[in-house]
């Protein structure tokens, strides 16, 4: 149990730091109740993730034909397989695009797919 | 956010990416429906491709305040664990196996705290295991109260420090302290429409000994256990769609993704990571990477240091030879013999030069191991993903405990090794072993968990090698007879609704001697399964009273006009296929229908009853289940 929580504002943490000495929180105290003193939305959860719906659209004899390789960030794989369903993924809230390798027989190709309002399609023809 | 991005269209053209032509030659060697160039497991009809949170290679860290609904000093210490998932997916897209692993970094709380997690789907079909730093496997059970699933992984996180007492790694004064890696699989029966995006799903902490005092993340309500007194109690401001909040607002689980920095003790989140605030005020529009921007190093313990891991597991590489495995059998094979393993310390699957089996007693000699998600210590560089060679150490206490994890994979005991000190792997058909010569220390008895390099070539040098590991268990000695022409054959897919005419053999899981199922069709409705005109065959299976029915065949099924042992009939099947029982016909029912009923070599068998369960001993009925009146198994109903 935080003893210092219990004090709050900023003459109660005074108080602590008089009290039960101040510590490594002194420089954390303020960053404290920086915290505690923004006004946060109502409801909001401190997610930060978000979810992504992934789709190809085409022919889906070609689609179950062509390997996906889905990326983020640098790079980063979150999925690999054909599409030839709706993928679900949880991506970091700052992701806006996804880069994406599709495979054939005898193609290959890397596109860059946006990322809009939880949905990225990509459309083979 | 680029402007840019935002007003770019989301539909990407690839024009001339497929040809008819390719698509009329395409190979699809597991009949899935997926290419085997687009299939991640070309050879595998039940899985087709892969998605990770938050990536392949990477995992997101997961911090608590473990004083709710009581105040809180918000340093998030009191559980920290870094968390990866790895979904795998049928060609419908539908999940088959969910592995999680999850690497405790901190334990700063006064308190004990346990692990659960809840998937946002039905618990029906749905079996779990879980194991430490890469041990052996044991069960995790399904919550008894809740429909969906919810299952605890660990009911005290110490047990991942060695029931250290105490603060752990929150205080910078003192010593560091490596956990282990807690691993779970989940296994759906029914492949599962997860709502993946939803990840890392409901991974909770709760007080150890009182599963009602549940910590959630704020999207969350808790499980039916949970204790609903306590929102709104002491310091919770929880609303019907935000809970597990502080009066502040703040919240007593984050998810801080890729951040490499956690709280020291005392020190609050927003002195490690000052852009939090900014994340907050905003609703979550501006500073969403505030766990990775702005850093203040000085204010934080480095994540990197607590693990004793520091990459996810790896996901076995997928067979694309479409090797068939095969049993355990008396004979030499030179390695050219594959027997799937269970996964424990790593032993994905077994080779070996010849085998002596008798009875319920088999000498492997020689045997080889492929390794994935293995733990290994020491030099030498061994990796996961290669074929390698054991060391019995003269039948030392680490040869013993080398043996003892060979048998624990093959779902068998200990009974022997080679105590002289042998000589090189023979070298015939000793191919594909690009691995190390290695061996497992003995614990208490047990294997360690990790693995040892002894010499780096199992062929050249002296490496005192595994002669031979006996075990003693119930092996699937099918090769040439279970995978033959008189018995099942490698499992060709999953229980699919439609007609089948026995075309689809379905791997069980051995519950009293079923090995696999065929059926002549499958209905699919509200999460139930119904199999009409099943097929067993069987192995290691008990029989009793006349008609000499026996291993190694395919047998029909009686189910008594619905009685308490066609009841009992319909129950093996279900729990073979790891499911429940729901129903079974009650009508006297004809014979079964013959078109694709070949290799039927068996009887028309039913399970007694035994208190209301099946009893384990199969009786005959009749002996031809395509004549005379059997009373047969028109269909049996599963959940």
């Amino acid at each position: 149990m935080n003893v210092k929580r219990l004090i709050n504002g900023a003459a109660g943490a005074l108080l602590a730091c008089g009290l039960m000495g101040c510590e490594a929180g002194g420089e954390d105290q303020a960053s404290e109740r920086t915290l505690f003193e923004t006004q946060i939305p109502e409801d909001f959860t401190f997610a930060t993730t978000k979810g992504l719906t992934v789709t190809a659209e085409g022919d889906p004899a070609g689609i179950a034909q062509t390997l996906a390789e889905i990326r983020i960030g640098d790079g980063e794989l979150v999925h690999r397989g054909p599409l030839l369903a709706p993928v679900q993924l949880a991506i970091p809230l700052s992701v806006e695009s996804l880069q994406v390798t599709l495979r054939s027989n005898t193609h290959e190709s890397v596109v860059d797919v946006p990322v809009v309002h939880g949905r990225a399609v990509i459309e083979m023809d | 956010m680029t402007m840019k991005r935002l007003i770019q269209t989301s539909c990407i053209a690839l024009l001339g990416l497929l040809t008819l032509p390719t698509l009329a030659l395409a190979q699809d060697s597991d009949n899935d429906g997926i290419a085997d160039n687009a299939d991640t497991f070309p050879c595998d009809p039940s899985r087709a491709s892969v998605s990770y949170f938050p990536t392949a290679t990477g995992a997101a860290m997961l911090a608590y305040e473990d004083q709710w609904p009581g105040d809180t000093d918000l340093d998030y210490n009191d559980v920290v664990a870094l968390v990866h998932y790895r979904l795998e997916r049928n060609a419908s897209g539908d999940v088959v196996m969910l592995h999680a692993s999850f690497d405790p970094v901190a334990l700063g709380g006064i308190y004990s705290n346990g692990l659960a997690l809840q998937l946002p789907t039905s618990k029906v079909g749905v079996t779990a295991r879980r194991r430490i730093a890469g041990g052996a496997w044991s069960p995790v059970a399904m919550q008894a109260a809740d429909s969906n699933v919810v299952m605890v992984l660990s009911q005290n996180l110490r047990e991942l420090y060695g029931d250290l007492a105490g603060k752990i790694n929150s205080d910078p004064n003192s010593a560091i302290v490596n956990g282990s890696r807690l691993e779970l699989e989940v296994t759906f029966a029914t492949p599962a429409a997860l709502a993946s995006n939803e990840a890392p799903f409901d991974p909770f902490i709760f007080r150890t000994g009182d599963f009602s005092h549940q910590i959630h993340f704020p999207q969350y309500a808790g499980t039916q256990a949970m204790n609903g007194a306590l929102f709104n109690s002491n310091q919770d401001a929880s609303t019907p769609s935000r809970r597990f909040v502080h009066l502040s607002g703040t919240p007593a689980a984050l998810n801080l993704l890729g951040g490499s920095y956690y709280p020291i003790e005392g020190v609050a989140v927003s002195a490690l990571f000052p852009d939090i605030t900014g994340f907050a005020s905003s609703g979550g529009a501006n500073n969403q990477n505030f766990y990775a921007t702005n850093v203040v190093p000085a204010s934080g313990h480095s994540v990197a240091s607590k693990l004793s891991a520091t990459v996810p597991p790896a996901m076995a590489t997928p067979d694309t030879a479409c090797t068939q495995a095969t049993g355990l059998q008396t004979g030499v094979s030179n390695y050219s013999d594959v027997i799937p393993a269970n996964g424990d310390y790593g032993i994905q699957e077994v080779r070996f030069q010849s085998a002596t089996v008798s009875g319920n007693t088999a000498r492997i000699h020689w045997p080889l191991v492929f390794l994935q998600n293995a733990s290994f210590t020491g030099g030498g560089t061994p990796t996961n993903g290669h074929w390698h060679g054991l060391h019995s150490g003269c039948g030392n206490v680490n040869g013993v405990a080398t043996c003892r994890a060979v048998c624990s994979s093959l779902d068998a005991t200990y009974s022997a090794v080679n105590t002289n000190c042998s000589t090189n792997y023979p070298t015939v058909g000793f191919s594909n072993v690009t691995g190390r010569n290695l061996y497992m220390t003995n614990s208490g008895g047990n294997p360690s968990g990790p693995w040892n390099t002894y010499t780096p070539n199992p062929a050249t040098g002296n490496g005192n090698n595994m002669e031979f590991c006996e075990c003693t268990g119930t092996f699937n000695t099918g090769g040439s007879t279970g995978g033959g022409t008189t018995g099942g054959g490698t499992p060709t897919g999953p229980l699919s609704p439609g007609v089948a005419d026995y075309g689809v053999t379905v791997a069980a899981n051995g519950t009293h001697g079923i090995q696999e199922v065929r059926y002549q069709s499958v209905v699919q409705t509200s999460g139930q399964t119904t199999i009409y005109w099943p097929l067993v065959f069987l192995q290691n299976a008990s029989f009793t009273g006349g008609g000499t029915p026996t291993n190694g065949h395919w047998h029909g099924l009686h189910s008594g006009c619905g009685n308490i042992n066609g009841v009992a009939t319909c129950t093996s099947v279900c729990t073979s296929l790891n499911m429940s029982y729901v129903a079974v016909n009650s009508n006297c029912s004809t014979n079964y229908p013959t078109t694709g009923f070949s290799n039927v070599t068996g009887r028309n068998l039913y399970m007694s009853n035994s208190s209301g369960n099946p009893s384990g001993v199969w009786n005959t009925y009749t002996p031809n289940p395509a004549t005379g009146n059997g009373n047969n198994m028109e269909w049996c109903r599963c959940q």
